[in-house]
């Protein structure tokens, strides 16, 4: 089988069964069944074989009896067959496998009529977890009542097994039937049975709980008579976080039917006994959060103030569920809190989006105190906003230091409200610069489209802040309709930092338009009547642009304009986005008499041949050598090696290597042909390995003899491996599983002579069993002779899909039944090999998909193996 | 158990606004944290938790034994001294005193009730998707990170990786318009992850490896190779196949995208394959059809071919697709449209364990909380339901119940073996 590293989309290939969930996928899957059946054991035997069945044997009649039952759950006379067989099961079968099994059948289809069975294995320590296995999801009353009886005749484990389910169930009833185990001096029984309390709730188990808590602390007991009495022993060793959890499942239960008075008197003794541990006393205030806000905010304001660390940023982190009026209430008491308190506070109230609270934020927003602003500027940007916030926001944020200047403008871009938008576009007209050009920029981040007339005008401000945002900010909005105002700012754009900011804006919008051929017309209209600086500009935004039209005009514009616009031009070739510019700048690279231009056109040339994934390798190669033919520079020549070194393509071999005759370029040229021969090494090893060893004699860098060095070693590691073997197979065996079939002695492994064996060829060391003879679950043979001139110590890497089980001279000295995909090596093992040959037989088993075989022979130390020969045998 | 001491429980937090750009705070104001299983996606999550600076793991755990020992020379190795505890129980973790947060990586059988006493010691919990065993299981655990008030982050760390966070925010504002069905393609098959495929011979468990304890709450049953690490996930006493794997990524990027972090389907019915007898009992093949609120129909499948792996939303003649490869959208230009900023704004992530200290000192909700987590993972237990009984169950998401169907209802939860409960 192939392995995959996440999925596996073909299984082995045992008989599959298949549910459907619609009434006529049902019945034609009922019918199916019924054909399946035909072929499987009848009940009798089914049933049969389960009361006989222990852990070891095969299982596969065990699905054939849970094929049974699911197939019965749609007809009940079918059904209350299966359960009396299962019933038969429980009773007749000698092994507690078969009765756990039925047990678990007895899940999904018994009834009241298997109460009885059930509930005599709850005593029977072996059983009883598969007993209440069934029972304890049975909705019927009989099962807890079952149960309810098993408390007097269970003891230990079996006993907290049954409080456990019986707390589960959550049947009221069950309250009274637990009470007398409190008086347990089992302390894990007495533990079950609080937990089963907390779980059944209601007043009677609340009653008992708070009878036992009496005993830690009187106050929570008030107002029940009830008592109850632990040994000093149990005492000492009860968990009291049980008890306390108890309580508080108790009083979660009375919260969610409604409750909520008892639910918030019972959090509110938990809270403020002393006796509490303290995540439960958290616990008990969050619940009182949820019933009685009013007494959970006094206790959280009492927290927030007190000096204990831990309770207040929990206190501070229970804000958050308040409602709003309790909220109101603990953000007046805002300056009454140390400063770490307030900004918990305001982290966990600004979360929120409560008018009512603005107040708050922005008067902490002002606060000198550092721990808070932060804190409150991040609450203001989750709020809806009035012109105060927004003023506020686009001070600090236009005004202030890092890192509350960021912290106040991802709010200014968030904050919500009618208001908002209105007052940064006033905001853009007026006030100081600084705070015009914040406020442009968060128009632009909160996408107010609205704003272009106004950022539009901007655009001629007179103060550059302004200007420089309102271009940024108009290329982040605008369309084609703001084009020529930004190619009017471009042509009068005085500053680079403005010029740079206008050929970004101007191809956003063009590259936003859907016609990718309209969008260059307005473009090249401006371009005929634009300035000399304005043009060079234009042909940047052209070159980011790209497309033909685009090449074009700046082909045209590095051929024609006048020098500084031809040079210009040329930059914007080189830099071209894709690789339809090559011939352009090949042209330029050839016809320039200018060294400087030559060389950008070059570059650019050689950049595009690295990035032009769209060429062929034989395209590159030709780019290549085309380029060498310019090159003038030792540096270009380097260039032009090292893309050469990307090739996987042999013929690269003869850029290169002519090159390591030049002293200059002997180390690059020599890294280059190591490089390609890397590339080259899977598909022409000999190739790979002659360019390699040309190599050798020549002084050349350490890094190049290291790249020179791996190639050898890869190809080393492809040495050794047998090249040909026999082979026998198919072999199959009907009904016998993959696993099975290693075991199974066939003819080719006995040395039956009538076995055919053919010679097959392994392919780079792998014999490809899935294409030499395919299919599923089935078993092959491999035979071959290792020859070595004398006894020697051997290693023998092996990999296979699937198992292998490999003889040498005979004996056994590999068995891997295993169901895997192929892995050079997998399994290495040390061997002795006798002089002249030893005979390697290998029988390699399938279950589906994939089916390889690879040997290798080495030496015990994982050095070549001398005089090693291999013969197909 | 002991009691955790009532005053030492607790650290000395302060919300992170206030933390300054302190690479490195003092160990006073480290949040201390224990891991609990620390084989394969345990080491892997303690390894980030290591990498935070703020973060001091105190101990780890693990029923076997190499895997703790290794864990804990994997701690001690980054801090380079020797104080990392290690434990066998995770009782005893849940007792250290000073402890803050537990991160819980455990096969799915063991989710609920380390995290459910985790809560009662006042700790908080990063766990490992599906968020438990069972809907019950799941349910247990919500209701005790709440009682507790306890922060909870869900491995489903899909969330913290931007181009999912941005597919969910396209669909949640409409981009696509009213999104009609959703396609989650998820793995089939059972991938050997351990290489103990068809180990299933019984015998005597290795010394190192507490198999008892391993069981834990699940019914008894001998050991082999096969049954545990790595490929637990393939018998359903302890996970629940490729389908509760990765409902608790795919389908949960799905929920996230339309906004039912806290509901869920109406119904669920499907098929599926299984093997014929053997240790490894999840479906090999599946398919679940869900109907949800307004009329959107969910399919979850694996080894389906129509249905491509990831999540596709598909909407009114548009659809947004997106897997760990990347993501895609019809039209194509969708998903480079701006988001603007007072439109929902999903949470950007620092990365999906620091989002869970910085949600411990903030006590602010995690991006995958408990909650959120259970109603990603309910369709996947409801369909391993349908797929048992053959029939189409009705689910009432805000009861949390199967309705009119008692046999069904039998499976929200699976009895535990004594003395464990939730």
């Amino acid at each position: 089988m192939t392995r995959f590293p996440n999925l596996i989309f073909s299984v082995p290939c045992h008989s599959r069964w298949a549910v459907a969930t619609t009434a006529l996928i049902a019945s034609i899957a009922g019918l199916l069944v019924g054909l399946v059946m035909a072929e499987e054991p009848d009940d009798a035997e089914a049933f049969r074989s389960l009361k006989l069945y222990n852990y070891g044997q095969d299982p596969t009649n065990l699905a054939v009896v849970e094929r049974k039952v699911r197939a019965a759950l749609t007809d009940p006379a079918r059904s209350s067959e299966m359960e009396i067989r299962l019933l038969e099961t429980l009773e007749a079968a000698p092994s507690a496998e078969a009765r756990q099994f039925a047990c678990r059948q007895l899940r999904l289809i018994g009834t009241d009529t298997s109460v009885p069975a059930l509930s005599q294995l709850l005593i029977d320590p072996a059983l009883s977890p598969a007993a209440r296995y069934a029972l304890e999801g049975m909705a019927s009353p009989a099962a807890g009542e079952a149960l309810r009886r098993a408390i007097g005749s269970t003891r230990g484990t079996n006993l907290v097994g049954v409080i456990n389910s019986l707390g589960e169930r959550r049947e009221p009833v069950s309250v009274a039937a637990l009470v007398p185990l409190l008086a347990s001096r089992d302390v894990a029984v007495l533990h079950a049975t609080l937990t089963a309390l907390g779980k059944l709730g209601g007043e009677a188990a609340v009653d008992q709980l708070r009878a036992v808590a009496r005993l830690y602390d009187p106050a929570l007991a008030e107002g029940t008579a009830t008592t109850v009495t632990l040994s000093d022993e149990v005492r000492a060793r009860l968990d009291i976080t049980l008890l306390f959890d108890a309580l508080l499942r108790c009083a979660d239960s009375f919260a969610q039917a409604g409750r909520n008075d008892a639910a918030a008197a019972l959090y509110l003794r938990l809270s403020e006994s002393a006796t509490t541990p303290r995540p439960q006393s958290l616990a008990a205030l969050a619940g009182l959060v949820r019933v009685d806000p009013s007494q959970a905010t006094t206790i959280i304001l009492k927290q927030l103030k007190g000096e204990d660390d831990a309770p207040g940023v929990m206190a501070a982190g229970l804000v958050r569920q308040l409602p709003l009026a309790n909220a109101s209430q603990v953000a007046l008491a805002l300056d009454s809190l140390s400063s770490h308190r307030q900004a918990a506070v305001l982290e966990a109230l600004g979360d929120r989006v409560e008018p009512e609270l603005l107040f708050y934020f922005l008067k902490s927003a002002l606060s000198p105190d550092p721990n808070v602003r932060p804190s409150a500027l991040r609450a203001l940007g989750n709020q809806t906003g009035n012109p105060d916030a927004v003023r506020l926001l686009l001070g600090t944020a236009g005004g202030e230091t890092e890192p509350l200047a960021s912290i106040a403008r991802a709010s200014l871009d968030r904050i919500r409200g009618a208001e908002v938008d209105a007052t940064l576009l006033t905001a853009v007209g007026e006030g100081p610069v600084a705070l015009r050009a914040e406020a442009a920029r968060s128009l632009a981040a909160r996408r107010v489209t609205n704003a272009l007339p106004v950022l539009t005008k901007a655009l001629k401000d007179l103060n550059s802040p302004v200007r420089l945002t309102a271009i940024q900010a108009v290329g982040v909005l605008g369309g084609p309709t703001q084009l020529e105002a930004l190619l009017d700012t471009l042509a009068l754009a005085g500053h680079e930092l403005e010029r740079n900011a206008c050929v970004t804006a101007i191809v956003a919008i063009s590259q936003r338009s859907e016609n990718v051929d309209g969008r260059l017309q307005p473009l090249l209209r401006f371009y005929e009547t634009a300035s000399p600086a304005a043009k060079m500009e234009l042909l940047t935004v052209l070159g980011r642009l790209g497309g033909p039209r685009a090449l074009r005009a700046v082909t045209a514009a590095a051929r024609n304009g006048d020098d500084a616009l031809r040079a210009r031009a040329i930059d914007v070739l080189a830099s071209w986005p894709d690789a339809t510019a090559l011939d352009a700048v090949l042209a330029i690279a050839r016809e320039t008499n200018d060294p400087t231009r030559r060389a950008v056109a070059l570059r650019g040339y050689l950049r595009m041949l690295e990035s032009g994934d769209q060429m062929t390798p034989v395209q590159r190669l030709e780019g290549y050598q085309q380029a060498w033919g310019l090159a003038t520079a030792t540096a270009e020549r380097k260039l032009i090696l090292s893309g050469v070194a990307g090739l996987a393509d042999p013929a690269a071999l003869k850029v290169a290597e002519p090159a390591l005759k030049d002293p200059e370029l002997r180390n690059e040229a020599g890294l280059a042909v190591a490089r390609i021969a890397q590339l080259i090494v899977t598909n022409s090893p000999s190739l790979a390995r002659e360019a390699v060893d040309r190599l050798q004699p020549l002084a050349l860098a350490a890094p190049v003899q290291a790249q020179a060095r791996q190639v050898l070693a890869f190809l080393e590691r492809g040495e050794d491996f047998i090249p040909t073997w026999k082979m026998a197979g198919p072999f199959l065996q009907p009904d016998a599983t993959e696993k099975e079939l290693f075991d199974i002695a066939f003819p080719a492994e006995k040395g039956d002579p009538s076995v055919a064996w053919r010679t097959i060829n392994a392919e780079d060391g792998v014999v490809l069993l899935e294409q030499l003879i395919g299919g599923d679950n089935r078993v092959a043979y491999l035979r071959a002779t290792v020859s070595v001139p004398a006894a020697s110590k051997a290693q023998l890497q092996i990999g296979s899909d699937d198992g292998v089980k490999l003889w040498l001279n005979g004996v056994v000295v590999l068995a891997r039944n295993v169901t895997r995909g192929y892995l050079a090596g997998e399994d290495t093992i040390e061997v002795e090999l006798k002089p002249g040959a030893n005979i390697l037989l290998a029988k390699v088993t399938q279950g589906s998909g994939g089916w390889r075989f690879g040997c290798r022979v080495r030496a015990a130390d994982g050095t070549k193996l001398p005089g090693l020969r291999f013969t197909a045998y | 158990m002991a009691m955790v001491p009532a005053g030492a429980a607790l650290p000395l937090i302060i919300p992170a606004s206030v933390l300054g750009d302190d690479p490195k705070p003092a160990p006073s104001n480290r949040i201390a944290l224990a891991a609990i299983g620390v084989g394969w996606m345990g080491t892997s999550n303690l390894e980030s938790f290591l990498a935070e600076p703020d973060c001091q793991v105190v101990a780890v755990c693990d029923v076997d034994h190499y895997h703790a020992e290794a864990a804990r020379e994997l701690v001690n190795r980054h801090y380079g001294n020797r104080s990392c505890a290690v434990f066998y129980d995770f009782r005893q973790i849940l007792a250290l005193p000073g402890l803050d947060a537990v991160s819980l990586a455990l096969p799915d059988h063991w989710h609920a009730i380390p995290a459910i006493q985790a809560a009662r010691a006042g700790l908080d919990i990063y766990g490992e998707k599906p968020l438990a065993h069972s809907i019950v299981e799941g349910r247990a655990i919500v209701d005790a990170v709440r009682r507790y008030a306890r922060i909870w982050q869900t491995g489903s760390w899909q969330r913290s990786v931007e181009h999912f966070r941005r597919a969910a925010e396209i669909v949640l504002n409409g981009r696509i318009g009213k999104v009609q069905r959703i396609e989650v393609g998820l793995p089939a098959g059972h991938t050997d992850f351990a290489g103990t495929a068809g180990q299933e011979q019984f015998g005597p468990p290795p010394p190192q490896l507490d198999y008892e304890f391993w069981l834990g709450p699940a019914l008894g049953a001998p050991y082999c190779p096969a049954r545990v690490h790595k490929n637990w996930r393939w018998n359903l006493d302890y996970g629940g196949g490729q389908l509760l794997d990765w409902v608790g990524h795919h389908l949960d990027i799905a929920h996230w995208g339309m906004g039912w972090d806290t509901s869920g389907p109406q119904t669920v019915e499907g098929t599926g394959e299984f093997l014929d007898g053997g240790v490894w009992n999840s479906p090999t093949r599946y398919r679940l059809t869900c109907q949800y609120p307004d009329n959107v129909t969910v399919v979850i499948a694996g080894g389906h071919d129509d249905i491509r792996s990831g999540v596709r939303w598909i909407g009114d003649g548009s659809w947004v697709w997106c897997d760990r490869s990347g993501i895609e959208s019809h039209p194509r230009t969708l998903i480079h449209e701006p988001i603007g900023s007072r439109e929902i704004n999903l949470p950007h992530s620092p990365g999906h364990h620091r989002n869970f200290l910085d949600s411990v000192r903030s006590r602010r909700p995690t991006l995958c909380p408990a909650e959120t987590a259970h109603h990603s993972a309910i369709p996947g237990h409801l369909g391993q339901i349908a797929m048992r009984l053959g029939r189409k169950l009705h689910w009432d998401a805000m009861a949390g119940r199967i309705l009119g169907d008692t046999t069904a209802e039998r499976f929200l939860g699976a009895p535990m073996r004594s003395p464990w409960r939730l």
